[in-house]
């Protein structure tokens, strides 16, 4: 296998470097990645760009292989890779580069109280949440759905939620696809995939899932952020967590299901964990389903969470408290959606594995609530940084098949982040900040200490210097839960 | 003889496991999966459970393997603490396990086991192989 040098690298335009598909002979397309050189180095130190040319190699590929500023190794694809397969025309669907936590993604919620009114409740709130999301390895949630009840949630998603009493409509709105994808088909998932996710509605999960309470920071655009339902100083609250164990599951067997099959279609794959099929197959057909289904799952889970955080806040702070979804993205998913590519509109399949849509204004894809300004794009940083809320451009639409990335990336890897933070230092350094910690585990925060990421500054920087997206706002950490 | 270790990646935990036969590679595996995972062991479940599978290569085996490992963790919350191995080869196994209880783990949760790098080589009688596991 090639080994990439910077000198592989072509420079396109500030943020924007290529590989040209003639790099590897199984390339059938250019690779692109969206990075300054600062970033790039970073990406450059692990196996990013190998994986990178290697989901270049995908049948039915089309546009490029895109990687956003935030690339890390992952297996199969690199985590912020984006891939778009042309389904008519022998595309085909890969579970890997969705990822086994399928629709692992961000709900950003706003609450009516500034910063200086959460001060005098921030530590019951913390206890609260803390009480009222499970987080960790193992935990179960309050809620153990009955088959009829899950398969209700994978066929519908989070509207399923709203008859029991459990978030709003209003919530549906501000969520990708209003928290339901309609392909879901609950036939596509095992008992054993069933079993696995249960129990585990409402809750976050471990490593880097995490709740997070904020407050606005700054305000780059006033007119957006007000639109989106953002002001200077208001607590907002962030959850990122996805289909658990059910998600996990979907995809470890359909990846399974692919792989022996891979020579009947006439597929070779540098990487097995890129398993995937034509779309159209059955057993393409049957994932996309499954897919769907647990997509499905998480929206619930999420829609799930932001409930329990409303009345959460409703108990400690006054029920005259406000708690709306300013929006849920999703960033782990495949999505059908039409492209221009070469001067034509064309049906593809969207891989985004650890990166987001990006649909700016005019867009229907952007949704009725978000028509006239564009979708939120929702970057979390670090429990010890800054988390962003952007908005897509036109430029997004033909530079980065509407994509943008889902977060801070890792640097380190968590040995590494380990040996060299020790968790309780980092607690009370994060302490001493004004920012407070529920987490059970020193080892789990240790490996999400803020130096194992990238600066999210300069990984947003490289999304406004190509012009795919703009700053809306940005947002300081208060309150952190995690899973150990 | 069985070994393990993890070794750096950074989004993921990659272990390298090795052993002189398939089934003590497949236990290495497991016990790189439970050191992931630290589970807080309780008592024995009443019955042991046999595990059969069938797979077209060794690495799909060893994947199946883990990956019902890690089912009877998450959904069952039950560890293997001991393998009576009936047949192991490259494509097939059949295995009893003795389970225990588990109440909860004190590690890191893991969401997958991956094929990504999974190529098990055989030198001098002793089998490898690198594995991520996907947390």
């Amino acid at each position: 296998m090639s080994t990439i040098t910077r000198k592989n690298l072509i420079a396109v335009k500030k943020g924007l470097f290529e590989i040209p598909r003639t790099f590897r002979d199984d390339m059938r397309v250019d690779a692109a990645i969206f990075a300054d050189d600062a970033l790039l180095e970073e990406i450059m130190r692990d196996r990013s760009l190998t994986q990178l040319v290697n989901v270049a190699t995908l049948p039915g590929i089309c546009y490029k292989a895109l990687a956003m500023p935030d690339a890390h190794e992952g297996y199969g694809f690199p985590i912020g890779g984006v891939a778009a397969t042309d389904i008519h025309a022998g595309g085909v669907i890969s579970p890997g580069g969705i990822g086994y936590d399928i629709n692992c993604g961000v709900r950003l919620l706003g609450t009516s109280l500034t910063k200086a009114d959460l001060i005098p409740y921030q530590d019951r709130l913390a206890d609260a949440l803390y009480a009222a999301v499970p987080s960790g390895v193992g935990r179960g949630g309050s809620i153990t759905l009955q088959d009829g009840e899950l398969t209700k949630l994978l066929h519908h998603g989070a509207p399923a939620l709203i008859a029991r009493g459990i978030g709003t409509e209003d919530d549906l709105v501000h969520c990708e696809e209003g928290g339901a994808l309609t392909d879901a088909d609950a036939d596509t998932i095992s008992d054993k995939a069933r079993n696995r996710g249960r129990d585990q509605l409402g809750t976050l999960g471990s490593g880097n899932h995490f709740l997070e309470v904020q407050y606005v920071e700054t305000i780059y655009d006033q007119k957006i952020a007000a639109s989106f339902g953002l002001n200077q100083d208001q607590i907002t609250t962030m959850i990122h967590c996805g289909s658990r164990g059910l998600g996990h599951q979907t995809c470890t067997e359909y990846v399974r299901h692919m792989i022996p099959k891979l020579p009947e279609w006439g597929i070779t794959l540098p990487d097995k964990e890129l398993a995937c099929a034509p779309f159209f197959s059955p057993e393409g057909s049957a994932y996309y389903r499954a897919m769907c289904a647990s997509a499905n799952f998480a929206w619930a889970n999420r829609h799930t969470i932001g409930h329990a955080v409303r009345k959460s806040f409703k108990k400690v702070v006054g029920e005259s408290t406000s708690v709306k979804t300013i929006y849920d993205i999703s960033h782990n998913i495949g999505k059908k959606e039409i492209h221009r590519i070469d001067e034509k509109d064309r049906e593809l399949l969207v891989h985004r594995k650890g990166a987001t849509r990006a649909f700016p204004a005019g867009s229907h894809y952007a949704g009725d609530a978000f028509r006239h300004t564009g979708h939120p794009i929702l970057v979390p940083g670090t429990m010890g940084t800054y988390s962003y809320v952007l908005v897509a451009t036109t430029e997004s639409l033909t530079t980065s098949l509407a994509s943008a990335c889902h977060g801070a990336g890792r640097r380190m890897s968590r040995t590494e982040a380990k040996r060299s933070t020790r968790g309780s230092t980092l607690r009370e350094h994060l302490e001493s900040v004004g920012i407070i910690i529920r987490c059970d585990s020193d080892a789990g925060l240790a490996e999400e200490a803020p130096s194992a990421y990238k600066d999210v500054d300069r990984v947003v920087g490289v999304l406004v210097t190509t012009g795919i997206a703009r700053l809306v706002a940005r947002l300081a950490p208060r309150i952190v839960i995690k899973g150990g | 003889m069985k070994s393990w270790h993890h070794t750096p990646h950074t989004a993921d935990i990659c272990s390298v496991i090795s052993g002189d036969s398939y089934a003590e590679l497949f236990e290495s595996g497991a016990a790189a999966l439970y050191d992931i995972t630290k589970p807080a062991l309780g008592r024995r479940t009443g019955s042991p459970q046999t595990l059969s599978l069938q797979a077209e290569s060794a690495e799909l085996l060893l994947v199946d393997f883990l990956s019902e490992l890690l089912y009877l963790l998450e959904a069952e919350k039950s560890a293997a603490i001991e393998y009576q191995w009936k047949t192991c080869s490259a494509h097939a196994l059949e295995v009893i396990l003795s389970l225990a209880h588990t109440s909860h783990l004190n590690g890191v949760a893991i969401k997958a086991v991956t094929y990504h790098d999974l190529q098990i080589t055989q030198k001098n009688n002793r089998l490898t192989t690198s594995l991520i596991f996907d947390i």
